[in-house]
């Protein structure tokens, strides 16, 4: 059994333990998703001005 | 348990916090040892102190006097917070501060392989103007697919309120009081307006949340089979950053009040506003013994709270007026640690609730204070709450055992102001009348004019003491 659960004095609630995997997967996704945009953006940037400084 | 335990801590088996002798201690119990050893060998309370996000504390060895108890681990003694304040008495920014500090601590500990039994607001205290996480004990051992417990305490402590005042005024945050456990879900669903669906955050976290709840409801009659869904660690970082985000998206109310811009528009003109703050800074000289405390009632955006604070006095500075509460609270500066600003109607001052209406302390159980600051204030009780003289007098001398208080005499444009669109039932409101009331409590020391204006300021220590 869960150690928590052994002790938890708080009643969170299924439904709240239910929804929370969903939103959190979500968000998860679209933090993952915002990070990976703007790490290209970045490289991106970073390579052009290595081309600019090439010329 | 010791007689002396707090009222208000009894929920949590892992421990409970008590007074022995005026300080404060907390007991963890042997229920908690693995816990509050991991907390302590996984880096994170050094973390946590280090970054000054929770209180530290000492572990006290044969503390004289304790019963003795089976139960008991350690007794640990914690870093003193000067003043207890209530997530129901603070103003917007300090409960979205309360509730940004929760998330730190809930990412920090999640670092460390522990998480947050629980988000109660009330694990958040003030020392001055920053937020510090006061319940050693709600750190718990994380394991894999866990979720988080607290997730709807947060929500109701936190974004619920905070989401109310943005679509009302900050007066929505006194719900706090009445919902001691935090704003239920169903209720929020039904008061936010149909736009609020538009901010993702709190689609997600409030309306779909009260409709899973809602859905799941009767699941607890089978246990056996209920869903429990695992929560990914990836699921549960997102969940974090989603709480973050809809707590930094929401923004008090532009709404202007009464006393937000009060400081720019006053009887005084400048030079008698400096020789009032002149003879405020006069009279804390007079006293005695230095003050520790001052409770500024009506402090508004803490111009004279700051002069008490120069003083080396923790000031309370307090207001029915949120807005001049935020300002206060926003301004930052080198006395930002000796100054809590709170919101609080004098006249309808907190009260004792919760279990055995002991749970919160009222606001005269906290007092009284060293010194109290009642000016520009007496004319509003007396006047526009109809608060008569003695009744006033009475209540300074429960919360300060030295007043600085101004008298404001009828003659004065804001008295008239007050009593432009009412009948003048104040027969007895007079300088006479205001000392002789104020004279059954107290020894008048001094009292001095403002110069250009007819206001006078006294300065009255408790009779007892004198």
């Amino acid at each position: 059994m869960h150690h928590l659960f052994n002790f938890a004095y708080l009643d969170a609630g299924t439904g709240s333990m239910v929804i929370q995997s969903i939103i959190g997967v979500v968000a998860g996704v679209a933090l993952f998703g915002r990070k990976a945009v703007a790490s290209i953006r970045t490289r991106m940037k970073s390579k052009h001005i290595d081309s600019d400084n090439d010329v | 348990m010791p007689s002396n335990q707090l009222t208000s801590s009894y929920r949590d088996p892992a421990g409970f916090v008590f007074n022995k002798d005026g300080v404060i201690y907390r007991q963890i119990n042997k229920v908690a040892e693995e816990e509050y050893g991991l907390l302590k060998s996984s880096g994170l309370y050094d973390r946590l102190v280090a970054k000054k996000l929770l209180v530290s504390h000492i572990e006290v060895k044969n503390l004289k006097g304790m019963p003795v108890d089976k139960n008991r681990l350690v007794i640990i003694r914690p870093e003193p917070v000067p003043f207890i304040s209530y997530p129901y008495e603070w103003s917007f920014p300090q409960l979205r501060d309360a509730a940004l500090l929760t998330l730190r601590v809930q990412k920090l500990a999640l670092e460390h392989g522990m998480i947050l039994k629980d988000a109660s607001a009330y694990n958040v205290q003030f020392i001055g103007k920053k937020p510090i996480f006061i319940d050693t004990l709600s750190f718990a051992k994380y394991e894999d697919g866990q979720a988080w417990e607290g997730y709807r305490q947060f929500v109701e402590y936190f974004i619920v309120p905070l989401a109310l005042a943005h679509y009302s005024t900050e007066q929505a945050l006194t719900m706090l009081q009445t919902y001691l456990e935090g704003i239920p879900l169903s209720l929020a669903v039904g008061l936010l307006p149909k736009k609020a669906k538009l901010k993702k955050g709190i689609f997600a976290h409030v309306y779909l949340h009260e409709r899973s709840q809602r859905k799941h409801q009767g699941s607890g009659n089978k246990a056996a089979s209920a869903p429990t869904r695992k929560v990914s660690k990836f699921a549960l970082n997102g969940l974090m950053s989603s709480l973050e985000a809809s707590v930094r998206a929401m923004k008090p109310p532009k709404v202007a009040t009464e006393w937000g811009e009060y400081y720019e528009f006053t009887n005084y003109n400048d030079k008698a506003f400096k020789d009032k703050a002149k003879l405020v800074e006069s009279y804390l000289g007079l006293l005695k013994t230095k003050p520790k405390t001052v409770w500024d009632i009506g402090a508004n955006n803490g111009e004279f709270s700051e002069i008490a604070a120069k003083h080396g006095a923790y000031v309370i500075a307090l207001d029915i007026d949120a807005k001049a509460v935020a300002a206060n609270y926003l301004r930052h500066d080198k006395l930002d640690n000796m100054m809590l600003p709170l919101v609080q109607d004098v006249a309808v001052p907190s009260p004792g609730i919760g279990w055995e209406l002991a749970e919160r302390s009222s606001l005269l159980d906290r007092g009284p204070a060293d010194v109290v600051f009642a000016l520009a204030v007496v004319h509003h009780l007396a006047i526009g709450r109809n608060v008569p003289l003695p009744k006033i007098a009475e209540m300074m001398s429960k919360i300060g055992k030295n007043i600085i208080i101004e008298f404001i005499p009828k003659s004065d444009s804001k008295v008239k102001h007050l009593l432009a669109s009412r009948k003048d039932i104040f027969p007895n409101y007079n300088p006479e009348s205001f000392e002789t009331a104020m004279g059954s409590y107290f020894k008048l020391i001094k009292k001095t004019q403002i110069s250009q204006s007819q206001r006078w300021i006294y300065l009255y220590t408790e009779l007892k003491q004198s």
